[in-house]
């Protein structure tokens, strides 16, 4: 299980316990996070977390002006690197209120399907991300989007499958590293938004439950 | 009806396209806001120039230009840049003309001036195709403001009064979406009276046919706007964080990323880990079943010998010169000899004898000694066939039988 740890950490993934149960386990078993630093930082390298006690992933012992270069060339980048994966989590959000962007939510196919078939204006977000969905095509059903948009997630680390027959997947301790990522932008001058405070919340709350209207 | 129809008219159009192509930048830029002529570089200047010549961008004083409100409302429609408090577009206007296009319709019906007619009919399926197509870009605008918790605004307060905005601008919709029925049943029941067959068709196919899709999506949203209001106080920070990046990613479109100032220490999250490629090679020194396993697929692998092979010998005639199988002549050893001749001798020979004797001189000067020689001789002998026979006598201290010479008898 050791060099099956190292390999992954050094294949860049992110080892959360949804996402690499066992190498999750032999991270935080015995001393071996001691161990896995040690032998990382022969290669100028060291253990870290994406927070206090998200997942794991390599990362260098200090970041270097490459390093530095290469975090703000991706933010120029912002719409490619991290775009995609922003907007499909929305769907996601939106077609399903109970996720919260956490690891380990459970998210399945039909369900989103579903609701996104019953509200036009989720299937009118859903299908304008055909293209920033992999291999998607306009004539494609929103199962089919859907399907491409689980995977696509999947492929990039942030969803893991659970159960193929179901089609259940289930959120990695990827998706915090893009939080994590997004709170760093927040702080941006030009990212961040007018705070929001309770008191203004307080004040609206009446407003919220207004009723539509039935034309 | 505004339809190009002479050639002039379509080098007109060929032009002003050709203005706008040319000048694209300046117009990108003044589609974020106003755009001035002062202190700027030539090209920009004179880009402002020709485009104020074919009337896309107005002047409005001090230096200052816009852009024409219809291009700017079709390009944003384009971009799905929709502003705050946009508002849904009226379709008042659209239904005054449509209803007086088909009073004017029934009127040429009745004098039976077929002549202008045709004009009247493309003039009204002008306004059936504006009614659908502003009816559809209203939707797109609510869709796209109900896609994120948000909308595009950022404080819940603009939330709130953007939330009343659009609940004002449905109501009136669907007021003028009521009218619109109106205006279609007095179609359906005069085009009866009056056999405008074809024009009710038309009205029928582009816009009942939508209207029940249209008042449900209305609905529908007008319900969505209200019951994400209520989820939004429920939303974790995280999320408010995703959209915050979604609102960002819908209110710079054109634009591909940000200029970030990471400060001191830069946090280690920001840098996704570059995989390390682990390569592991092949140890030929080795041994064992898996490695030469391995050493076989890669020597399988390997690309053909190209370096010739020895040149072959061309082939010539076989002949045979004997089928007799050919002995060869073994030389034999003294000693063997030795023997040989001693049963040569045997068969010409009426009597045993012993052998210690036989050709001695010859044996000795061979360097063969008394023992080796019956030994060797004994067992020889005894594997040709020939009768021997140890010369034993008793010796006082051995209990062994100890012999002096080996007695041969003939065949």
């Amino acid at each position: 299980m050791r060099s099956q740890t190292l390999r992954c950490l050094l294949d860049g993934n992110y080892i959360c316990e949804y996402a690499f149960p066992q190498e999750y386990v032999y991270l935080t078993s015995d001393n071996n996070e001691t161990f896995v630093n040690e032998w990382l930082s022969a290669i100028d390298m060291r253990l870290a977390r994406v927070g206090d006690d998200g997942a794991f992933f390599m990362a260098p012992q200090a970041l270097s002006t490459d390093d530095n270069a290469r975090i703000r060339e991706e933010f120029l980048r912002f719409r490619d690197v991290y775009g995609p994966a922003i907007r499909m989590l929305q769907v996601i959000r939106n077609a399903k209120d109970e996720f919260s962007l956490n690891p380990g939510e459970y998210i399945q196919h039909a369900e989103l399907v579903q609701r996104i078939n019953e509200i036009a204006a989720l299937a009118e977000q859903l299908r304008s991300l055909v293209g920033v969905i992999r291999e998607t095509d306009a004539r494609y059903t929103n199962a089919e989007l859907v399907k491409r948009l689980l995977e696509h997630l999947r492929k990039d680390g942030y969803l893991v499958i659970v159960d193929a027959a179901t089609e259940m997947y289930r959120s990695t301790g990827k998706v915090m590293q893009l939080t994590q990522v997004l709170r760093f932008l927040g702080e941006n001058a030009e990212f961040a938004r007018t705070s929001q405070d309770e008191s203004e919340a307080i004040e609206v709350v009446d407003d919220l439950f207004d009723k539509p209207v039935q034309p | 009806m505004n339809k190009p129809r002479s050639i002039n008219q379509r080098d007109q159009v060929q032009k002003i396209l050709e203005t706008l192509h040319r000048h694209s930048d300046v117009i990108s830029m003044s589609l974020v806001g106003r755009i001035s002529d002062i202190d700027t570089d030539e090209s920009i200047g004179k880009g402002i120039a020709a485009l104020t010549g074919v009337g896309a961008l107005l002047p409005m004083g001090d230096g200052a230009y816009q852009l024409n409100p219809r291009i700017r409302r079709y390009l944003n429609d384009r971009l799905s840049q929709f502003s705050a408090l946009q508002a849904l577009t009226r379709i008042s206007e659209q239904l005054q003309s449509g209803r007086a296009q088909w009073r004017e319709l029934i009127s040429m019906q009745t004098n039976g001036d077929v002549a202008a007619k045709a004009e009247i009919e493309d003039a009204l399926i002008y306004t059936v195709g504006e009614i659908v197509y502003f009816m559809r870009q209203n939707l797109r605008l609510l869709n796209h403001q109900t896609a994120t918790d948000f909308g595009n605004v950022e404080s819940m307060k603009r939330k709130l009064r953007q939330n009343r905005f659009y609940g004002d601008n449905v109501k009136t919709l669907v007021v003028e979406l009521d009218q619109l029925d109106a205006f279609l049943s007095t179609v359906e029941s005069e085009s009866l009276q009056f056999n405008l067959h074809e024009m009710r068709n038309l009205l029928t196919t582009q816009i009942k046919s939508q209207m029940g899709i249209w008042r449900h999506q209305l609905n529908e949203i007008q319900s969505l706007i209200s019951q994400r209001l209520f989820v939004r106080r429920q939303i974790e920070a995280d999320l408010r964080l995703l959209f915050d990046a979604v609102l960002w990613l819908e209110n710079n479109p054109t634009r591909n990323g940000l200029e970030v100032e990471l400060g001191q220490s830069a946090p280690p999250v920001l840098l996704s880990p570059m995989p390390i490629k682990v390569r592991s090679h092949y140890d030929v020194r080795a041994k064992s079943t898996d490695q030469e396993r391995i050493l076989c697929s890669v020597a399988n692998k390997l690309p053909l010998n190209r370096t010739p092979g020895p040149t072959k010998e061309p082939r010539i005639k076989q002949l045979v010169f004997s089928v007799e199988p050919e002995v060869a002549d073994v030389e034999l050893s003294p000693e063997d000899l030795l023997i040989q001749e001693l049963i040569d001798k045997l068969r010409t020979s009426e009597r045993p004898f012993e052998i210690l004797q036989w050709q001695r001189d010859r044996r000795i000067a061979a360097g063969i000694g008394d023992e080796e020689w019956l030994l060797y001789a004994s067992s020889q002998l005894a594997i040709s066939g020939v009768h021997t026979e140890l010369q034993i006598f008793r010796e006082g201290d051995t209990f062994n039988a100890v012999f002096d010479d080996v007695m041969v008898f003939p065949g």
